[in-house]
């Protein structure tokens, strides 16, 4: 079965496709070259996947781009398809996030923004408008900037309530609305900070990425700024899952597809050492909602390895078995045709990997 | 009338021209609020949307960098001329310097720009073209046919040798060899051709070619620099 990946770098977007395990993959040449591409979706709800990109030039400004033909063509309208209203003075830096809506709201497509906004498109994704009750939210002044910037990187429609919607920013933290967006309230109970006084505040948590279980709507893994965490209660509170890991630190976390209670994250050793655990290549994998994990790492890099693994870079298929992909910040993607089982390598030498989305066509 | 010159790399958003007449007058603001109605692509690339510029391009009026003057506010008279350029701090500039599209048009034969190639992008040593597809290029069984595959893989390598020396090189192919490994159906073909060598007298280049992001032909190619 034929597994297109998109990989989105500081200098473009690669395709890599293959028609079945075992062959080649094929590399595409980069499009939209010199433009860091740091989110990129692709909505199966379509006979064709529509796959999303955006695209930064450090010249020319932010946009989205869309392919109905996998990544043949692409479109961007004559006018800004996301863009800053007016009245709220403030411009686009870029887009996080590309996320379709659920199964119900087909044409709905959610964008996560720096600074941090949430947008909504009904085309598609084409055309995208502020949702002003997250903007006008109180707590904005007070959401504070992450290393990277200040943005909404996480997006989880719930996938069969269209009025339940969970964000996640860096930093700022959690928020859920469960009336379709009118009123949004912070969800960070139980994440602990290391950077304000109050150890457990209400927002202001700088969480790196959040992922819903594959069987289990209402069950969430998060990975936080230190800290591994669980909510089996859509956000509403959260319990630690971090004992069975090497570290707490890290950027990406990924939920199977269907299999309740398995995950796979790459942990960082520390905040203040931003390497792999161990200098090791690893992906760690639960099969039990986060009480057990177990490195992954056949067919990994076995020499020292110190680039990290960035909040969207990595990704799982809806094949089965699942594939498992992630990228690195020195340009070398890996793929798991079997849930994290074995490893090879995808693509080596490109820019610094920002995101990876994959699809089986 | 004032007269705004466009860079190379944002000719695409204003119909491939390099050079805009555009009517309004008086101040610089006046002229990029006309662009964002006639080329909106092209506008918004200059302006944000709070209509500040960004940060690294950089508008020149009559020679006279805008943020020296009055920002947006600086006088722009009737026969003006406005330039915007993106800024050394971004990133490469090879492409506003060299201009593909004009070396196909100039150097080739008029069967060969019948094609219709075009050039999407170009560096230091490579050149990536599109060939669109046509049912005229269309062979028994409805496949795109080879010979335009490799006519258009010669066309490559010659603009990414030109892009290398910033500007056209006269050139004779001396070997070009082709494997054809994918039909292709329907679809437009990009044509990426890397130089492996650039010496003073000969040039030696592979040359992959994509539908849909897939390999469909690969050829490797060999020419003397006259």
């Amino acid at each position: 079965m034929t597994v297109l990946l998109l990989i989105g770098t500081a200098k473009g977007l690669f395709l890599a496709r293959r028609d079945r395990v075992g062959d080649a993959w094929q590399l595409s040449v980069p499009q939209f070259p010199m433009t860091g591409v740091y989110a990129v979706g692709v909505d199966t709800r379509r006979a064709t996947p529509r796959l999303l990109a955006a695209v930064d030039s450090s010249h020319f400004g932010p946009s989205v781009a869309t392919s109905d033909d996998l990544g043949a063509c692409w479109r961007e309208p004559d006018h800004a398809p996301l863009a800053f209203p007016r009245d709220t003075d403030t411009a686009l830096t870029r887009v996080w996030a590309l996320q379709p809506g659920p199964a119900a709201e087909p044409d709905v497509v959610w964008a996560g923004t720096q600074p941090s906004a949430l947008f909504r498109s009904t085309n598609g994704g084409l055309t995208y408008e502020l949702v002003r009750s997250l903007w006008e939210h109180p707590h904005r002044t007070a959401w504070g900037e992450g290393f990277g910037g200040q943005a909404i990187h996480t997006i989880l429609p719930h996938p069969t309530d269209p009025q339940r919607v969970l964000v996640a920013m860096s930093t700022g933290g959690v928020y859920r609305t469960t009336d379709g967006g009118a009123s949004w309230h912070p969800a960070n109970s139980g994440i602990h900070v290391s950077f304000l006084p109050d150890p457990f505040p209400e927002f202001g948590q700088c969480v790196h990425k959040v992922a819903r279980d594959g069987a289990d709507p209402e069950r969430l893994y998060l990975q936080n700024h230190h800290g591994v965490y669980r909510s089996d209660d859509d956000g509403r509170t959260w319990t630690s899952i971090a004992d069975g890991l090497p570290s707490d630190f890290g950027f990406a976390m990924v939920a199977h597809p269907r299999r309740g209670g398995t995950a796979w994250s790459f942990p960082i050793t520390a905040d203040a050492l931003r390497f792999p655990v161990e200098n090791r290549c690893r992906v760690f994998r639960t099969t039990d909602a986060g009480k057990t994990w177990t490195a992954q790492a056949y067919g990994l890099p076995t020499a020292p390895f110190y680039p990290s693994v960035l909040r969207d870079a990595m990704c799982a298929d809806g094949g089965d078995p699942v594939g498992v992909y992630f990228g690195s910040r020195t340009g070398e993607v890996f793929a798991s045709p079997d849930e994290g089982g074995s490893w090879a390598l995808v693509a080596a030498h490109l820019p610094d990997v920002l995101c990876v989305r994959a699809v089986r066509l | 009338m004032v007269t705004v010159l466009v860079p190379g790399a944002l000719r695409t958003e204003a119909g491939g021209e390099s050079r805009l007449d555009v009517a309004a007058g008086g101040t610089l603001r006046a002229v990029l609020d006309e662009i964002d109605q006639r080329w909106p692509r092209l506008g918004r690339r200059i302006r944000d949307e709070r209509g500040e510029l960004r940060r690294f391009v950089n508008v020149y009026v009559d020679g006279e960098d805008c943020r020296m003057l009055s920002g947006q506010d600086t006088p722009v008279a009737g026969g003006g001329e406005v330039q915007v350029l993106p800024s050394v701090a971004g990133g490469s500039v090879a492409q506003e310097v060299f201009d593909g599209d004009r070396v196909l048009a100039e150097n080739f034969a008029p069967w060969v720009r019948e094609l219709g190639l075009s050039v999407q992008e170009t560096g230091s040593d490579w050149a990536t073209l599109r060939l669109p597809w046509s049912d005229r290029l269309a062979r028994e069984g409805g496949a795109m046919s080879g010979q335009a595959l490799m006519a258009a893989a010669d066309t490559a390598t010659v603009i990414a040798v030109s892009a290398a020396r910033g500007g056209f090189v006269p050139m004779t192919t001396v070997q070009l060899s082709t494997t054809f490994q994918r039909p292709v159906l329907g679809s437009d073909v990009l044509v990426t051709a890397r130089l492996t060598k650039l010496g003073r007298t000969m040039a030696f280049a592979d040359v992959t070619m994509t539908a849909k992001g897939t390999l469909v032909a690969h050829a490797t190619t060999v020419y003397a620099l006259l």
